[in-house]
């Protein structure tokens, strides 16, 4: 039982570190690239700033897997 | 308000001579989109501004530079309202060159003279650490070849000197005491013919003096008594730059004095300025031939009766064509003072093209709704909410923040009710001992949290659906409505109908009717979507339910928050348990704890609700690429002077 316990909670916690960590990956490298587009052109802020939270889905997907494996192994 | 104001075309014939007051009408009348006229005729050419423009301009040009130079002195004038002719403004910019312009040149000039001056003092200031008392002394030197130079590394700098002075490479060197950057300053006299000693030290060396520059210096000084004496070269240089410095500031203190008498007649005069420049700058694009003068543009369609009558009041000879069209005109977009400010969301990402749906109504239910269910908190949204309210009042109409701000009091508001639905205020589950009693306790029902989310995606991903299958009905494209938009709808119902009768085994009519229905329903969508639009939609099937499930965010964003709050509370709260001394660090903990829950709780669903609206919802109907109406006669955004002139 407890060992049980312990590998469904390292699943949940792997699932949702690594998807959080994908995503901030991703962002970094589009956020760096918007910030020299807004340097360039201060209109492209607003896409800029959309464009960089795009990526945030893969952490997202990853908290839903996480609880799906929390609640199942529960 | 579902689709922007419809326009119409209208072109204008009129003789020259009527050119300036056609001008000055349709720039009165505000209402004019102008459709740049490019040249594929031969006898009409784009027009020529009208004789006066290129003062107007000459002044203008000479206002903005002198108003830019004098915002750098942290002089800026506030906007003024008056209205003058072109004679009364060329007075006051007359007066403004002779009082402002003038001086601001010869402020700029002091400034140059100060810096040359103040980089021989620190020159001669490097000599007087050295104790030379007569720069002649250096000047004279014929066996030796004196160097000064800077260093941060004085002591390794001295044992090479020492090196060299025992093989009398170097025949004498001093140096000053280090400064607070730990800096020295050396003069060493090299014997002549052995100049490679500087090769050894300059990797050393912060600088190296020329020493031409010091009889520069004392070439400058002729009439000077002493002139190679250093304490009396310091002590001229000084005061030079004391009585330019003076010179300077009481030019600043003329220029202060004369724009807060005039301030109201300057920037008035350079309002109308900018006006008539905008106004008769855009006449190039305009045309015209040797007699007829010829405009083209966009009008509501609303108000071409007002168009012509005003018009007409300028020469009733004059000939209009008026039409309404379908498509290619810049999309209007007027709204209700409500619902305007989320216009602004529009606007960074970008306008609907004319004659497509406008979703600015649809957004201004959903996005606080989004924006309230993630942060869900009535303390956090009454935070927000007298913020919002602050900065309204603070910040100019119309203005970025001021937008914002007006959008943030809905959403502040839409915090306010979730959090009394799910029960939170601050993080905690009662209001001063007082027990909230939630509908939907987010950390405790995190599952229905989620589905609620989910039901909340699949109602407004179909909304974009359906949106856009009447966008494509208006404009009798069956096909696409049926075949690309309702298609989805289809497979969506489809896909339910198929779980209920194969995986849940739950009948809706029959489970045998059930089990043949759900597949043909399902297939029926496919082949739609196949025909509709090609593979690229049968590879985007699975697309839509990852565009559903990205609506979980609004679980996850929403449950980060309740758990900092948590955190916070739970590292507070024992602290109020002790005694009074306790209770300071207590608060502390609170204060700092919410205002960055708060500052996390403004940015995270702003920016992922706004990602939903864009990625999820304007994707299924939403045509980008419009063309903004700009009204010839409206000067846009943050071109009005502003803030206030600095008193002395």
């Amino acid at each position: 039982m407890g060992m049980e316990t312990a590998i469904v909670a390292l699943a949940a916690a792997l699932t949702m570190g690594l998807s959080a960590f994908a995503a901030a990956w991703a962002e970094s490298n589009i956020g760096t690239a918007s910030v020299a587009a807004m340097a360039e052109d201060e209109k492209f802020f607003g896409k800029g700033l959309l464009m960089t939270v795009l990526p945030e889905t893969l952490a997202i997907f990853g908290f839903v897997i996480a609880l799906l494996i929390l609640f199942g192994g529960a | 308000m579902f689709y922007p104001e419809k326009m119409c075309k209208i072109r204008i014939f009129t003789g020259k001579e009527n050119k300036k007051r056609i001008v000055e009408k349709l720039y009165e009348l505000k209402v004019l989109h102008i459709k740049k006229y490019k040249q594929e005729d031969y006898f009409l050419k784009n027009a020529v501004p009208i004789k006066e423009f290129e003062y107007i301009s000459e002044m203008f040009l000479g206002f903005s530079s002198a108003l830019k130079k004098l915002e750098k002195e942290g002089i800026s004038i506030i906007g003024g309202r008056e209205e003058m002719s072109l004679e009364e403004v060329k007075k006051v910019y007359d007066d403004f060159i002779n009082n402002v312009h003038v001086k601001l040149e010869r402020i700029k000039e002091i400034e140059e003279e100060v810096g040359v001056l103040k980089a021989r003092l620190e020159k001669i200031k490097v000599l007087d650490l050295l104790g030379i008392k007569d720069m002649s002394s250096l000047c004279n030197l014929k066996l030796v070849t004196p160097v000064i130079f800077s260093t941060k590394e004085g002591e390794r700098v001295k044992r090479v000197l020492d090196k060299k002075l025992k093989n009398k490479e170097v025949v004498h060197y001093s140096y000053s005491k280090p400064n607070e950057n730990k800096e020295q300053y050396f003069i060493v006299l090299i014997s002549n013919g052995k100049e490679g000693v500087m090769d050894e030290l300059s990797s050393l060396t912060t600088r190296i003096y020329d020493l031409s520059e010091f009889s520069v210096i004392s070439k400058a000084y002729e009439g000077v008594r002493d002139r190679t004496k250093i304490s009396a070269l310091l002590k001229h240089i000084e005061k030079e730059i004391d009585s330019l410095s003076q010179e300077a500031r009481k030019l600043r203190q003329d220029i202060i004095s004369y724009i807060n008498k005039n301030k109201n007649k300057i920037s008035s005069a350079y309002n109308v300025l900018k006006r008539e420049v905008d106004k008769h700058g855009k006449v190039m694009q305009f045309a015209e031939s040797k007699a007829v003068f010829y405009i083209e543009g966009f009008i509501p369609c609303k108000e071409k009766e007002r168009v012509v009558e005003e018009i007409k009041k300028v020469d009733d000879k004059v000939v209009i064509e008026i039409r309404e069209i379908e498509k290619d005109a810049p999309t209007y977009l007027p709204h209700p003072k409500t619902i305007s400010p989320f216009k602004f969301l529009l606007d960074i990402y970008s306008l609907p093209k004319y004659n497509s749906i406008d979703p600015t109504l649809f957004t201004t239910i959903t996005f606080p709704i989004f924006y309230g269910f993630m942060l869900g908190d009535m303390g956090y949204g009454l935070v927000l909410l007298l913020f919002s309210l602050l900065l309204v009042r603070k910040t100019r109409k119309n203005s970025v923040f001021n937008v914002l701000a007006k959008i943030m009091i809905f959403a502040s508001l839409s915090s306010i009710i979730f959090g009394a639905v799910f029960g939170e205020f601050f993080g905690a589950e009662s209001i001063f001992g007082l027990e909230l009693h939630p509908l939907l306790h987010r950390s405790g029902e995190i599952l229905e949290l989620i589905i609620i989310s989910m039901l909340i995606g699949v109602f407004h991903v179909n909304l974009g659906l359906i949106i856009g299958f009447f966008n494509e009905l208006k404009h009798k494209n069956y096909k696409h409505a049926f075949l690309e938009k309702l298609s989805w709808i289809i497979l969506e119902i489809g896909g339910v109908y198929l779980a209920f009768a194969y995986f849940l085994q739950k009948p809706v009519l029959s489970l045998g009717v059930d089990k043949i229905l759900s597949p043909l329903i399902l297939l029926t969508s496919i082949y739609m979507l196949w025909k509709g639009e090609g593979p690229k939609g049968i590879f985007e099937i699975p697309g839509i339910f990852g565009n559903i499930l990205s609506y979980a965010r609004l679980a996850a964003i929403g449950l980060s928050s309740v758990a900092l709050a948590f955190v916070v509370n739970k590292f507070a709260f024992p602290f109020f348990q002790k005694s009074p001394v306790y209770w300071i660090a207590g608060i502390l903990i609170l204060l700092v704890g919410h205002t960055f829950n708060i500052a996390l709780g403004v940015i995270g669903p702003f920016l992922h609700s706004l990602r939903l609206h864009y990625v999820e919802f304007f994707t299924k109907f939403y045509e980008q690429g419009g063309e903004e109406y700009k009204p010839y006669g409206e000067l846009e955004e943050g071109e009005e002077i502003k803030e206030k002139v600095k008193e002395v």
